[in-house]
């Protein structure tokens, strides 16, 4: 078995918004779909992501509302604003980029000479 | 652990803070402020709901109930950790833990009035005597002076020295003054020279200073009268009549604060005088002066020598500036003068530092004494806590164990300390606040300039807050760091066996010791004033000071112009008051020993062509003088009825005289002259008398020459007169009489001064007195306060060691080695304290050398006895607890915790 990887810097931040970003989530289910979106490659330590979604939240880039969960428990949800809206797209375009570059310095093949 | 790790990396490439999320975190951070209960409760439900969906999930794959509620709370990790991470992620956490620290600190304090009571007494008393001095400190040392830009006024003096007489702050002629007038160095000047005055017309006379002034004085301080005006330029010269302005001590106190006072004509020393306006209250230059009359400048007049020259420094000058120039000037103007009117140099000195130079160095000491007593405090506070840590450790690692960090736990520790630093601060605020009039009023009178500005200001409130806060961290950092040390697990295990650790007993020693030689210190101090003030108590004085009754008299010159009218008068109420029953014998001297003034001169000996090289004080005495006074007659003869004003010019002069001008020959019938000798009068000096002290216990003896009253024929010397009778019992019926009797004869002479004269020569004593008495307390509340801390220290050493105690005990340790073991630690502390307090106090009190009198700083038998007295002290203080030691119960001690 492939030990998950530890998550960059900045890249929980980034992923919690990526999940909200399609529907809104309680914070279980934000785990879950991380889980999910990344087919398990990272270990998310379950406590962690409550004060990153409270700082998120602090921020103005999430909202939250009370409802009821699928087993009519009562759960706080959460949704992108239109703030977190734009940071999201902002932060997917620079990771893109690091991405990108990254990919293409590691998949460089050796100079011949 | 990763996210964890991640909090403080940011979003990589984030703009922080736009606009935006700036004005979002402010008003979620008040949002969560104002609705904390329900944020609370929502944060328990969210993290709720999340275990509880975890187990759910869980329990679906096939685990038992229980068993998926464990394992989810178990992968949650810490609750309040998490939870905490939250609030902080609101920007709550720092108002939330301060809050909760303060209800912790309290509610522990709350359980422990002892301690509480004794910290914050400690603290009281330690901050309550800091604020109280730096409160007078403030006032007079450093709050600048209630003047236009009081940074630029100068006093500007002359230096110089003639025969036997020198001068340091001295004065300048006038037409010195009108050459320093032409100087770039100063925007303005001014010159004054102060007098005692009588105030005469409606309602009983009274005295007050008078200072004449030049104009220029009030514009130069930039002080408006509170009423009417000031004088004008070239008043003093017009021949429009005498004119005055009063202070607001004299218009409160004679004229009960009536506004229609000005344009009022009263008799100032014998002259009609206008009153043309009245200053306020803040204006006190000269000090205390009562009212200001214009002075007369004279061009070319270059013997009144009384006059003394205050200026502003032109901008962009500095003192040294003016100085210079004013050297220049004075150099100039002196190659043209006699030897006797020249001056050898100028000095600038800062208005301030002219007024309340003199008592700076006393005022340091006793804020350096008052900087020990609060240092010690703070060693009390620092053990007190130490103890309590100590105490609390079984509660700290708990805390630690929960997952509560060393910074927490190390700022929950200052919290505390610091909440006991601010009730002591209060308190002891209050009690500066309640001692310093009591203090003020116990001043001797003129000892302490600007004593009427004394007050708490802004700076004094600052300085007083920060002394608090400093001192809350100052003995609030070590116990705290000590108590959130990480390894309190394994400490906290060991409790019951070890009594505490190597490093907290040499903490607690040191502290100790350090306490000692503050102590010490402060002691040897106090201990050095005491003897010195012991000394100059059993100092003779040369005459006999009690069952003697003075009463002055000052003569105006503008109602008693001539020497023949001030004689006659003088002569008249002697006459008058021989017949007041119950007076005894009555004499009359012009300088009274530790009188009122104090004059000194040279003279030449019949066969020298030169004056003395020592100056000697000159009084007028009345027949009766020297038996009055029980100064004893060595050689020749007293003054007698036939040296009258016709009779040959005689003198009496005290034995340093004779031995210092006819040394191994007999003084009586030589013949000296105190004018020049080309054309002087010359004096045959007819007996020898004992030397006396004149104005001072602590100095030498002042050489004297006395001439009899009825044969002075200086005008200047006969202004006033000292009466004085014998009056062996109570003296105010005779007090009555004697003002009687003046009264009688002129009724327009103001109040007198009637004293004891043993009460003068206390009065002498009151500044001694004083310092003496005020660092004494300061010694012994430190006194207190260390030993109130060696107490607490052994007590507790005893408490913690009880079951090492019983151990000894049962092992047959008998009783006085118990003693020996508790007593022992205290008194190794204690020396170590006095070895180090010994070299301390060697430096130290040689900052005191100014204030002994016949003690060395390095006085052996002061340092032995302090030495002594601590260690008595200390041994007393550790032996309560210690005999509290000696009487354990080996079967309860081993049983014990």
């Amino acid at each position: 078995m492939i030990e998950p990887a530890s998550l960059l810097p900045g890249t929980l931040d980034l992923l919690i918004l990526k999940a909200v970003s399609l529907g809104p989530l309680h914070g279980y289910g934000v785990l879950l779909r991380i889980e999910q979106m990344t087919g398990r490659a990272f270990a998310v330590e379950q406590g962690a992501l409550y004060p990153a979604l409270h700082r998120l939240e602090h921020q103005g880039l999430l909202g939250s509302d009370w409802g009821t969960s699928e087993n009519n428990r009562k759960a706080k949800y959460y949704r992108l604003t239109a703030a977190g809206r734009r940071r999201l797209s902002e932060e997917t375009a620079q990771w893109k980029r690091v991405a990108a570059a990254m990919a293409a310095a590691l998949g460089a093949s050796p100079e011949t000479r | 652990m990763e996210a964890r790790g991640r909090r403080d990396g940011g979003g990589a490439g984030r703009v922080p803070g736009d606009a935006v999320s700036a004005g979002a975190r402010l008003r979620s951070f008040l949002a969560s402020l104002g609705r904390r209960a329900r944020l609370e409760r929502d944060m328990d439900a969210e993290l709720r709901f999340h275990l509880e969906a975890r187990a759910d999930d869980l329990a679906r794959g096939g685990m038992p109930r229980a068993e998926a509620e464990r394992r989810a709370r178990l992968e949650f990790g810490g609750m309040e950790g998490w939870k905490e991470e939250c609030r902080q992620a609101r920007g709550l956490r720092w108002p939330d833990e301060l809050r909760q620290d303060l209800r912790f600190a309290l509610r522990g304090l709350r359980r422990n009035p002892g301690f509480a009571a004794v910290a914050v007494l400690t603290l009281a008393l330690g901050i309550g005597v800091n604020t109280a001095m730096i409160t007078v400190a403030e006032s007079v040392l450093r709050r600048p002076l209630p003047y236009r830009d009081p940074a630029r006024l100068v006093m500007v003096y002359s230096i110089g020295s003639f025969g036997p007489f020198s001068w340091r702050d001295g004065p300048f002629a006038d037409p010195d003054y009108l050459e320093l007038r032409r100087l770039g160095a100063f925007s303005d000047l001014a010159t004054f020279a102060t007098f005692e005055s009588s105030l005469t017309g409606a309602g009983e006379p009274v005295r007050a200073l008078r200072s004449d002034v030049t104009p220029s004085l009030f514009p130069l301080l930039g002080v408006a009268p509170a009423l009417g005006r000031v004088f004008r330029e070239g008043e003093e010269q017009a021949a429009s009549g005498a004119v005055t302005v009063l202070s607001d001590g004299l218009w409160r106190g004679r004229f009960h604060a009536d506004p229609g006072v000005i344009g009022r004509v009263e008799t100032v020393d014998g002259v009609p005088t206008t009153i043309v306006g009245v200053m306020p209250p803040a204006f006190n230059f000269p000090p205390k002066t009562g009212l200001w009359t214009p002075l007369r400048i004279r061009p070319t007049y270059r013997d009144n020598m009384m006059n003394r020259v205050v200026g502003r420094l032109a901008s962009g000058i500095g003192r040294e500036q003016a100085r210079a120039q004013a050297k220049t000037l004075i150099d100039a103007v002196g190659r043209s003068l006699p030897p006797a009117q020249r001056h050898s140099d100028v000095t600038v000195v800062a208005l301030q530092e002219s007024l309340v130079g003199t008592v700076r160095p006393l005022l340091l000491v006793l804020l350096g004494a008052v900087g020990l007593v609060l240092l010690i405090a703070c060693a009390n506070m620092a053990s007190l806590l130490m103890a309590r840590a100590a105490s609390r450790r079984h509660e700290m690692s708990l805390r630690a164990v929960l997952g509560a960090g060393r910074g927490r736990l190390l700022r929950q520790m200052l919290t505390e300390s610091l909440v006991l630093a601010l009730l002591g601060g209060v308190a002891g605020l209050a009690l500066a606040r309640a001692s310093l009039p009591v203090l003020l009023a116990w001043v001797p009178p003129n000892m302490l300039p600007r004593i009427d500005e004394v007050r708490v200001d802004a700076a004094v409130a600052a300085a007083a807050g920060a002394l608090c806060l400093a001192t809350g961290v100052l003995f609030g950092l070590a116990p705290a760091w000590w108590g959130s040390r990480r390894d309190l697990g394994p400490a906290q295990k060991h409790r019951a066996a070890s009594a505490s650790t190597p490093a907290e007993r040499r903490v607690r020693g040191a502290l100790v010791a350090a306490e000692t030689a503050l102590v010490m210190v402060l002691l040897v101090g106090a201990g050095l004033l005491l003897k010195s003030f012991w000394r100059l108590q059993r100092v003779d004085p040369g005459f006999r000071r009690e069952g003697i009754l003075t009463m002055s008299v000052s003569l105006p010159d503008r109602v008693y112009a001539t020497v023949e009218q001030k004689r006659d008068f003088y002569a008249r109420l002697l006459e008058r008051l021989r017949a007041v029953p119950g007076a005894g014998e009555v004499s009359a001297v012009n300088l009274l020993p530790f009188g009122w003034q104090s004059w000194q001169g040279d003279f030449t000996v019949e066969g020298t062509d030169h004056p003395s090289d020592f100056v000697a004080g000159k009084p007028a005495v009345s027949e009766g003088y020297f038996r009055l006074m029980g100064i004893p007659l060595h050689r020749g003869r007293f003054f007698e009825e036939r040296d009258g004003a016709g009779a040959p010019r005689v003198a009496i002069v005290s034995e340093a005289v004779a031995r210092r001008c006819w040394p191994g020959q007999d003084a009586v019938g030589r013949r000296l002259t105190m004018d020049d000798p080309k054309d002087g009068t010359w004096l045959t000096v007819v007996g020898v008398v004992g030397d006396v002290r004149q104005d001072t216990l602590a100095g030498d003896t002042l050489p004297m020459i006395y001439v009899p009253a009825r044969q002075e024929w200086r005008g200047f010397f006969l202004g006033s007169m000292a009466f004085l009778a014998r009056a062996p019992g109570d003296p105010a019926p005779l007090a009555s009489a004697l003002r009687a009797e003046l009264r009688a004869l002129d009724p327009e002479l103001p109040v007198q001064r009637i004293e004891r004269l043993d009460d003068l020569l206390s009065g002498s004593l009151a500044q001694p007195r004083f310092r003496t008495a005020v660092l004494l307390t300061f010694a012994l509340l430190a006194l207190v306060l260390a030993l109130v801390g060696i107490y607490g220290v052994t007590a507790y050493e005893v408490t913690r060691r009880t079951p090492e105690i019983g151990i000894r005990r049962a092992l047959g340790a008998q009783t006085s080695a118990v003693l020996r073991l508790v007593l022992g630690r205290s008194l190794a502390r204690v020396l170590a304290g006095l070895a180090a307090g010994v070299p301390g106090a060697l430096v130290l009190t040689r900052l005191l050398r100014s204030f002994l009198f016949g003690v060395s700083p390095a006085d052996l038998a002061t340092f032995l006895a302090v030495t002594l007295a601590v260690t008595t002290a200390a041994l007393l203080a550790s032996i309560i607890p210690a005999r509290r030691a000696a009487r354990v119960d080996p079967a309860v001690a081993l049983r014990y915790d």
